[in-house]
Formats: C-alpha cells, structure tokens, sequence
C-alpha cells in the first residue's frame, strides 16, 4: 500500500517554549527508544508477508523535508517512528505500519518528559518528582518495557464467530488536482478550548461532535459548489477512528483502533449544523457499542488468517490488498478525521510545552483528512491535504468564525494567487 | 494580524491569508469558489516517463538503423534518411509533450519538419530540387495561416477553435496545390484543393452552428468531469 503519496505516515508535534536543545534531545530519543524498543523496528519484505525487524534507533532528523512524506520500507532500515526537530518544534512522525496515534502519542509524551528531564527544565521539583508527576499523568513508566504494550491485541480480540461490518458504498471525494508528488499541505488552525467547548455546547454537543459536524457542514457547502456528475448519489461520509484500549483495557501500544462512519446523504436535504451535530452524536454513539467495534477487529484480522490469503506470495498480496483497499478503503470515506482528545501533561512541564499539533496521514484517495488534539486551552484542528485547492480548510474557518471563534493559522503553503 | 474573513491569526511573513487571499484587515467579500489549480503538475512525471521512453526508442532505432548500415553493403542512404526521419519524429514528440504555448509549438514543428525535408533534400543531391519551389513555401504558408490562426482564434471557446482550425487547413490546402502545380507544370493552378474547401469550409460552419445552437448551452467541462 505504501507508495510516495500513501506514506501511511502520521506527525503528532509540541511546540515548545524555548529552542531546541539537541543533545539534550538525542538522549531524550534514545532513552524513548529504550523504553519503547517495538518502536525501533523497520519493515522487510518477505515471501508471503511484510515483517517488521528490530533496528537501529536513528539520530534526531532536521525537520526540513514536507511532512509526513517519507515513506518506509524497501532498503530503508530506520525505524517506523522517527524524531525530528526544528526551532522550537519537537516533532515524532511514524508509520502506521508500527503504530496508531495513541501509541505515537505515548512516545511523544515519554520524549517531551524526558526531555525536559535531561534539559533539568523541571522547574522547583527533581527528576523523581517529574517523573512521578508524569506517571500520575499518565505517561508511561520508566524502566522496563512490559509485556502488554507490544501484544497485537487486535488478534486477541478477534473472534472467529462474529459477522464482518456493513459493506458500504462509495462516498463522495472532495474533487480537485493533486498537490505534485513529495508536496503536503498542512493547514494547522488552534482555537481556545474553552470558547470551542462553549460554542459546542450551544450547538447541542461536545467538542468532538461540533468538529465532526462542522466539517461535514463545509464538505457539505463544497459538495454543493463542486461541478462533479453523479455526485447526488454518493453520501459525504466521515471516518473516524476509535481507539480500542478504552474499551477493551488493553495496553498494547501498538496499532489498536478500528473506524466508524458518520454519514449525511445530499438527498435528503440540506443540514444546519445544529441538526448535524445531533446527527453526529447519535450515529457515533450507535456504532460506539463494544460488540460492533468487535465485528470490526475481527474483519481485520480475519483477512491475516485465512489459508488462501497466507498462500499467496506478498508480491500478488500487495497488488490484491492494494485493490481492495481501494474498494472497501478510503473509497468508502469522504475523509477521516481523527480526534486523539485532551492530552494531560505533567504540571512540571507547564511553562515548556506551547501546544501540540498532530497531522494526518496522506491520502490520495480523499485528497484531504483532518485531525484534532487538545492540550490545556488550545485544540489544534489539523487539515493534511494533497490537493491543490484549499477551499474545504477555508469554509471550515470561515464556519467557525461565523461562531464567533478566532484561532490562530499555522501552515507551510503560502497565499500564492492575487486576490480577486 | 487577523484575516477577518477566516478570524484566523496569521503568521507574520503571511502578507495575504493563506486560505482566503486576502490581505489581512479587508472586508469580507465574497468567498472564491475556486481557486486556480496548477493543473500540469500532476501530469509531469507521466511526461518525464514519456520523454525517457520517446528518446530510449530514438537510441535504439538509431543504433539499429546504422548498425544494419554498416553491416548491410550498397548504398548507405536509407540509413540517414531513417536516422532524420526518426530524429525528426523525436523532435516533434518532445515538443508537442513539453510546449505549451500554441505559436511556440507551431514554429518549433514547422521549424522541424523543414529541417527534416532540407536533409532529405541533401541526402539525395537535391536531384528533386523540390525543396526550395515546393517544400519552403508550403511551409511558410501553414506556418503563417496556422500562426495567424492561432493568434486570431485565441480565447475563442473550444468548438469554435476546432471550427476555425478547418477553415484554416482548407486555405493552407490552397497554397499547398498552387506550390505544387507551379512545382510541375510552371504556372500555378487549383484543382484538388478546390474540392477540399468546398468540403472545409461547410464543415467549419457546421461546427460553428453547432455550438451556437448546442454546446455552449452545455458545460461539457463539467460533464466529462474535467
């Protein structure tokens, strides 16, 4: 699946207070890697699958390519997960093929604290104390890695009996040329929490499901401004990952989530975005039960199990999975939208830790997906687009500023066209 | 600096909005509903693939071609004929791939294909001696009608371009057949392309009622989902 533009891979970033100590952040990284060594792996190709082998941990990378366009494998033996940096920007890139953004985001958690240690930025309390504050926030232990964090839990929870999930037909796209190969925009938009909260709360719903239904009101706007035939028949349908652990109380750290869609038929009618809000609240909750993300684990894995597909050698495999990825993948999905939620920090690191970004995977199916994070009083909402227009990333802030909301604009794609 | 169309905060090296377009602190307008798409960029690494292979293919023709040459006794001509011919080809293929611009492309085949013709002339010791009475005028003829052409018809929607396009081969047709006849018996006359204008011409005008009646009621961009 992996290919220059499906790099599978996803950037979770802070936005620290100071510059960069890089020494400071090379041991930090190592002392991460060591940690969490199921992170140090690469992947191979073998016969009949792809593997992952363990690996030499790289040095810190300057932060100077486009983000998230590396693309793992082949004679590349670094890590799935990489740490970069740049100014006052610590930055943790890794490849789904290792992990999700929980996980991703448990590595960042750990870096930033050990940081913070190694730089001694822990302010009137020690480094035991730091580390105590942390592990109260629930940062991982330090020491030694346990058992549970590297389990595939998704095969642990499969069961054989269960039905596969609804099949599902193809949504609308946000229509458009593509950004050349290499190139990614990233739209980064941060508004108060509490503001956000408020005016969700106004609409009927959290924070979540307000982001959720403003982006299915924009894709709602741009569907009707798009000039594509048929589009009446295809739903716009968001995809929303759900991250397992909660709900399963595993600890695995590595890939655990499974999808749910929340969809809104043009047919129908035009939505306001109160009634999407409901709308969104409800679908979620529908399908947020513990049996039907169930049937989802276990349509993932099923497909690992059977005789047929193990026969096949992996270079046939990659060309059938490739093909069905597109039918029942990202073809099924408008676009995604991933919310990892509020992230709690140690008080210690306070004063050091602007806010976080975290930047979705690439996509050149939607074109363009969109994520969220919360830290204290900023939530960073996150556009990652491979089109050359950026007319969904506008309408979704000229939505919220129609609220009333102000945020702050962070993006690596100048305003290169005349105003007209 | 805020946008006040988007109510975002912009980064001090923005001088526009990045999402808008706008100079920060103008009033809101009317959002663009779309933006220019750099629509090329997608295609060029199809066209850097197409042009690798355009000039393998020369490569190996040509290697080929005088390779047999060399190989083969007699009379050695075909070869070069062959090697201009398939350079001339190339030519072409690169321009047509990587010009944009209409008369540019124009002049630059034009220029090719006489070029091709002034080796072919020489290679066979102009015994023809065709080239300057039959080759140049006929070149310079398409060269300025299509020229002219292209300068003329410029914004004209698509039909009526393909419209304007016939009528101008019928007329370069006209110079072709007076060079030509000239070439053979001395005095120019028209024959043939008589009969291709008598054709050329209605068909363009059946083009052009045909858009006025049809196509520019229809978007066709947005049918072929262009």
């Amino acid at each position: 699946m992996i290919s220059a533009r499906f790099t599978t891979v996803f950037r979770l970033s802070a936005r620290m207070n100071h510059a960069i100590d890089l020494s400071a952040l090379q041991r930090a990284a190592e002392r991460s890697y060591r940690r969490m060594p199921f992170f140090r792996v690469c992947l191979r190709r073998g016969v009949f699958w792809h593997f992952l082998e363990e690996c030499y941990a790289t040095a810190v990378q300057a932060d100077v390519a486009p983000p998230c366009m590396w693309h793992p494998g082949g004679r590349d033996r670094r890590p799935l997960l990489r740490v970069c940096a740049r100014n006052k920007r610590i930055a943790v890139e890794a490849s789904h093929v290792a992990t999700d953004g929980m996980g991703a985001l448990a590595f960042l958690r750990y870096l930033l604290v050990a940081y913070c240690d190694e730089c001694g930025a822990h302010g009137a309390a020690d480094s035991a104390q730091l580390w105590q504050q942390a592990v109260a926030a629930g940062v991982l232990q330090p020491g030694e890695p346990l058992a549970d964090e590297a389990e595939y839990a998704s095969r642990l929870w499969a069961r054989e009996s269960m039905p596969g999930p609804d099949r599902y037909t193809a949504a609308w796209h946000v229509n458009g040329s593509r950004l050349p190969h290499g190139m990614y925009r990233v739209t980064t938009l941060r508004y108060r929490t509490a503001e956000l909260k408020a005016t969700a709360a106004a609409a009927g719903g959290g924070i979540g499901d307000f982001l959720v239904a403003a982006l299915v009101y924009s894709l709602q706007e741009q569907f009707h401004a798009s000039s594509q035939p048929r589009r009446k028949r295809r739903p716009i349908r968001i995809l929303v990952p759900v991250n397992l652990r909660p709900v399963t109380g595993s600890a695995t750290l590595r890939n655990f989530f499974v999808s749910v869609l929340v969809e809104v038929d043009q047919r129908l009618g035009h939505y306001e975005l109160a009634e999407l809000v409901g709308l969104v609240h409800h679908q979620l909750r529908a399908q947020l039960d513990h049996r039907s993300l169930k049937r989802s684990i276990t349509r993932n894995v099923r497909a690992e199990r059977s005789p047929l597909v193990r026969l096949i050698p992996v270079v046939l495999k990659d060309i059938v999975v490739r093909r069905a990825y597109k039918r029942q993948g990202e073809r099924i999905n408008t676009m995604s939208f991933s919310n990892l939620g509020r992230v709690a920090m140690p008080e210690a690191l306070d004063g050091h830790v602007r806010d976080l970004d975290f930047l979705p995977p690439p996509s050149p199916y939607t074109g363009v997906n969109a994520t969220a994070i919360t830290l204290g009083n900023t939530t960073s909402v996150s556009f990652g687009s491979v089109l050359a227009g950026h007319d969904l990333e506008r309408r979704f802030a000229q939505l919220l500023y129609g609220r009333g909301l102000t945020g702050e604009l962070t993006t690596n794609w100048g305003a290169t066209h005349a105003m007209h | 600096m805020r946008c006040t169309n988007c109510g975002v905060e912009l980064e001090p090296e923005h001088k526009l909005c990045p999402l808008c377009g706008y100079p920060p602190g103008t009033a809101a307008r009317e959002p663009r509903e779309y933006q220019p798409l750099p629509q090329r960029a997608e295609r060029l690494n199809v066209l850097r693939l197409v042009r690798r292979i355009g000039v393998a293919l020369w490569l190996w023709v040509s290697m080929v071609v005088i390779l047999i040459g060399g190989v083969v006794p007699g009379d050695v001509r075909w070869v070069w004929i062959t090697v201009g011919s398939v350079t001339a080809a190339l030519g072409i293929h690169l321009s047509l791939l990587t010009i944009r611009r209409g008369a540019v492309l124009l002049i630059v085949v034009i220029a090719i294909v006489a070029a091709l013709l002034l080796l072919l002339d020489w290679i066979v010791e102009s015994q023809l001696n065709w080239f300057v009475p039959v080759g140049l005028p006929v070149l310079a003829a398409l060269a300025s009608l299509l020229l002219l052409g292209n300068l003329a018809f410029r914004g004209l929607p698509t039909a009526l371009g393909i419209a304007a396009t016939i009528a101008v081969a019928g007329a370069v047709t006209l110079a072709v057949d007076a060079a030509v006849s000239a070439f053979r018996s001395g005095a120019s006359s028209l024959t043939w392309s008589v009969v291709v204008v008598l054709a050329a011409f209605p068909s363009a005008l059946g083009v052009a009622l045909l858009y006025w009646m049809v196509l520019r009621h229809i978007d066709l961009r947005r049918h072929f989902h262009l």
